[in-house]
């Protein structure tokens, strides 16, 4: 699949009438106060555009509002170069974590500290932030590092395993336990982790992993049975799904 | 910087979303606690950590309070900034808000199964805040389920919610403190039933779900726990069948079944940045030696550690405090707070397996491994400690906190919650307990335990009696002093006579008005038909004193007499009863009835020209009379009553 029309298929998955497909939400048997599962979900903020205006700042040591993580993201983001990628293969980076530094880097300021994936370069940004200036504080680049995958990079891991040939077993297992083929991304719940082997371990097809982007996924039913996704990882940087062969091992 | 404005409207947002926003301002609002911030000297107290809506603020229900910021973290979840503790009872330097940690939170969770094959760094790989975070619901908090905001980035859009995602609680500990030195006596005896503060939040991080929670005592105590719970790892690829890794869930089938659930660890790592008031900490280790010529001979020695370590295999009686030697308490000791692990290590693996570890406190080093931070990239604790060059000032513990899980029939969906912990204990933060009773106040050093209440306390307040009945002007009131706990010093009374609450003017026998005092009071005109009450006054030397005052007492309105159309004379009757007292005195008895029962009120009773009166009973009464040395008569009269006539009659004693 060219990658523009993956990146357009996990955006629409994601991305379903302004509301986010929540990943996980609280289970089908849950009690019935969790029926106003509404506020649980995600949804756009607005109109899901970064404020580009400074909003209201709150204390220093306060947890951010979506307006400052938004400000501060868009700050980050201007700050990187033009040719970052984000996982849809956007022209911009792919945005992991955007929190208060530690307190000593807050110098009694409003700060934030952004993270982000440029799968352009396969390189791990991290941005300290001003608010009250719209300053860049410190920003450094390396390799090497992976930070828990987003929710759109957990998506497209997923879509990227059910398609791969060959399949991993949860696409046939996911046959056997519901009498259906599993098509779509939202006909299970996933989490995703960042993974990497051991070190000086991994096959010739998982040893860039670390150096590059790599998921594994836990696939659970909507029932929250889990189906068997110790056999593959994905690496997302060469949007690959690598299958271990039958008795391996993940690590080492 | 922070526009207040926009804060009250952040709030007021809040509240409109979620029930619990009548806590979250309380809880600002209250925390000028009414007498004990009044009473705490100014500028001893920490300043109020800033971080608007996120500030929990707490007084428990025993006096002592905690206040300090709390957020969610996208990938470490739960995190506390500012820990602040004031004691229910501290005084002088004691008094107040004292800073206590600057930040605190889970730095990673290693999760391998013993098999090797799998392992998850739940922090750094998965992480415990955003979409992982769970709600919480009336079934996993019992407390105020507090606000939380939380924002991502999906594709190019922006993401929110707010969900109620961090419990605050107040909850029992038990038994506080007890103290029974006197064996004589049970007035002796102190004892307290304890009481907690719970922050904690609920993050999904696969089939596991965790609880983050820190419990916060009323004697300054921190226990740092994380539950598991959710179910175990699937069955598909972690079930095996060699008993060495796992255990046998569900029925038995054959001995080679593939049934084994993997048997795994949950290995966590905590970052503690100590902040014991302001300037340099330090960290100091305890060791201690045995004397094998003496077994029962335990030497200990103090050490300051004044570089960067790595506790490695440390004898479990060594120990470690983090200590200010410029924050001193009350008693001019130096604050401290010691890091109490008890929890088992995974051995296997050189990250986890000492129990503690120190750095300064450096803003790159944010996990304990797989470091996410570029400052200090893919480090770990072992690098961070092989790194530092400064002497250890600014420390921060690293605490190892293991729970290897073979599971059980019993560990299957819903898992019962496993818990593993550390706890950082106050040494010296006080110079005495937190919630020490005004009965052990001047128990601090030498005079430990003994010797009686240091505070005049009352166990039953006085009690005023009348010296006739029914009362009126004339009528002598008389004060017991009420029951104290035995004092140091044997107490003195005072006692204050007052009518409706204020002081009763007296003349005194200089003809001038004075305090009405004394045990014993005359009721006059002025009193009948108000509250009478008697103020004691407990003291001695050295003890503080204390006040009670008795229940009110009332000298009714006399009742203007009844007339009733309808009164009938009553029968009167007059008995010598065989047997005299003890010293042989005769006894009269004296009953008055008639068609409506006994009759009411008292009976005057006249021998040779002496008048007494007595009060009936059910229409009955027994007095005693003089022994006769000749022959006499009593005449006795009742006045009648509502429903009788008066009636009189007479009888004779004999020798
Ligand atoms: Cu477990």
């Amino acid at each position: 699949m060219p990658r523009h029309l993956l990146a357009s298929a996990v955006a629409a998955v994601v991305l379903v009438a302004g509301s986010l497909f929540l990943l996980w939400t609280p289970s089908p048997g849950a009690p019935a106060h969790g029926s106003a599962s509404s506020s649980d979900e995600f949804e756009v903020a607005g109109d899901g555009t970064l404020p580009e205006k400074r909003p209201p700042l709150r204390e220093q040591g306060a947890p951010l509002s979506t307006a400052e993580r938004g400000y501060a993201i868009g700050l980050a983001l201007a700050s990187l170069p033009d040719s970052g990628r984000d996982v849809l293969d956007e022209a911009r980076a792919e945005v992991l974590a955007a929190d208060l530094p530690a307190v000593d880097l807050r110098d009694g300021r409003r700060r934030v500290q952004v993270t982000a994936y440029d799968y352009d370069d396969d390189r791990l940004h991290q941005i300290l932030l001003d608010l009250p200036t719209g300053r860049v504080i410190s920003e450094e680049a390396l390799t090497g590092v992976q930070p828990p995958p987003s929710t759109a990079e957990t998506q497209v891991a997923l879509d990227l395993a059910l398609t791969a040939m060959p399949a991993p077993a949860f696409v046939d297992q996911f046959r056997q336990l519901t009498g259906a083929p599993l098509l779509a991304a939202d006909e299970v719940r996933v989490i995703g982790a960042a993974w990497a082997p051991e070190d000086g371990g991994g096959s010739s097809a998982t040893r860039t992993c670390g150096t590059e982007r790599c998921v594994q996924l836990l696939v659970a039913l909507p029932s929250g049975q889990y189906l068997s996704t110790d056999d593959f990882v994905v690496n997302l940087s060469r949007r690959a799904v690598t299958l271990f062969p039958p008795g391996g091992h993940r690590h080492g | 910087m922070a526009d207040p404005r926009h804060r009250s409207l952040l709030t007021a947002a809040a509240c409109s979303v979620l029930l619990v926003c009548a806590t979250l301002l309380s809880g600002t609002t209250t925390l000028a606690g009414p007498s004990r911030a009044a009473a705490a000297a100014p500028g001893a107290s920490a300043e109020e950590p800033a971080c608007g809506p996120a500030l929990v603020t707490r007084t428990l229900s025993t006096g002592s309070a905690w206040r300090m910021c709390t957020r969610i973290h996208p990938f470490k979840g739960l995190v506390l900034e500012d820990v602040q503790f004031r004691s229910a009872t501290g005084t002088g330097d004691d008094q107040g808000w004292l800073r206590v940690i600057g930040s605190l939170y889970l730095a990673q969770l290693n999760v391998p199964y013993d098999t090797g094959t799998d392992v998850f760094d739940d922090i750094t790989g998965i992480g415990f805040g955003n979409d992982r975070l769970l709600t919480q619901t009336p079934e996993t908090c019992d407390g105020d389920a507090l606000p939380v905001e939380q924002s991502f980035m999906v594709g190019s859009k922006l993401v929110e919610r707010t969900i109620p995602g961090i419990c605050v609680r107040e909850a029992e500990t038990g038994l506080a403190w007890h103290s029974q030195e006197g064996w004589a006596t049970t007035s002796d005896r102190y004892a307290q039933q304890g009481r907690a503060l719970e922050v904690s939040s609920l993050s999904k991080a696969g089939w596991y779900e965790y609880q983050q929670k820190v419990t916060l005592t009323d004697q300054g105590t921190i226990t740092v726990g994380l539950g598991a719970a959710g179910d175990l790892a699937p069955s598909e690829g972690f079930f095996r069948t060699d008993p060495a890794f796992g255990w046998p869930i569900g029925p038995n089938e054959d001995e080679d079944s593939d049934r084994h659930a993997g048997s795994h660890w949950h290995n966590a790592i905590y970052r503690v940045d100590f902040a014991i008031g302001s300037g340099d900490q330090q960290v100091e280790e305890w060791d201690y030696e045995g004397d094998p010529a003496f077994p029962t001979r335990v030497r200990g020695e103090g050490t300051i550690r004044d570089e960067a370590f790595i506790a490695e295999d440390p004898p479990a009686t060594t120990w470690w405090r983090v200590v200010n030697p410029t924050a001193l308490n009350a008693d001019g000791h130096p604050r401290s707070y010691e890091i109490v692990n008890d929890a088992i290590q995974n051995p296997y693996l050189p990250l986890t397996r000492p129990p503690l570890s120190f750095t300064n406190d450096h803003p790159c080093q944010e996990y304990a491994s797989s470091n996410l931070n570029a400052g200090c990239p893919g480090q770990s604790v072992l690098d961070y400690v092989a790194s530092e060059t400064k002497p250890l000032t600014e420390p921060v513990a690293w605490v190892s906190v293991g729970y290897h899980h073979i599971p059980r029939d019993e560990d299957q969906s819903p898992m019962p919650v496993h818990w593993q912990s550390f706890s950082l204990a106050p040494r010296d933060l006080l110079a005495q307990q937190a919630l020490t009773p005004a009965e052990r106040t001047c128990d601090n050093g030498l005079t430990t335990g003994a010797g009686g209440s240091c505070a005049a306390i009352n166990v039953a307040a006085p009690a005023i009696a009348a010296g006739n009945s029914p009362p009126g002007a004339g009528t002598l009131l008389t004060a017991d002093s009420g029951t104290w706990r035995r004092a140091r010093e044997l107490l003195a009374y005072e006692w204050l006579w007052l009518r409706d609450g204020e002081p009763i003017l007296a003349t005194g026998d200089d003809g001038l008005p004075s305090a009405a005092t004394g045990e014993t009071y005359r009721l006059t005109d002025a009193d009948i038909g108000r509250q009478i009450t008697v103020r004691v006054t407990a003291s001695a030397t050295g003890v503080t004193p204390g006040i009670a005052t008795s229940a009110p007492f009332v000298a009714p309105l006399p009742t203007p007499p009844v007339t009733n159309p309808a009164r009938t004379a009553p029968e009167l009757k007059l008995k010598i009863l065989k047997k005299g007292d003890r010293r042989g005195r005769p006894r009269l008895r004296i009953v008055v009835r008639g068609d409506q029962g006994g009759g009411a009120g008292v009976v005057t009773i006249q021998r040779r020209g002496k008048v007494v009166t007595a009060a009936l009973s059910d229409g009955r009464v027994t007095v005693r009379l003089p022994r006769p040395g000749k022959r006499y008569r009593v005449t006795v009269s009742y006045p009648g009553d509502q429903w009788y006539l008066a009636a009189t009659a007479t009888i004779r004693v004999r020798r």
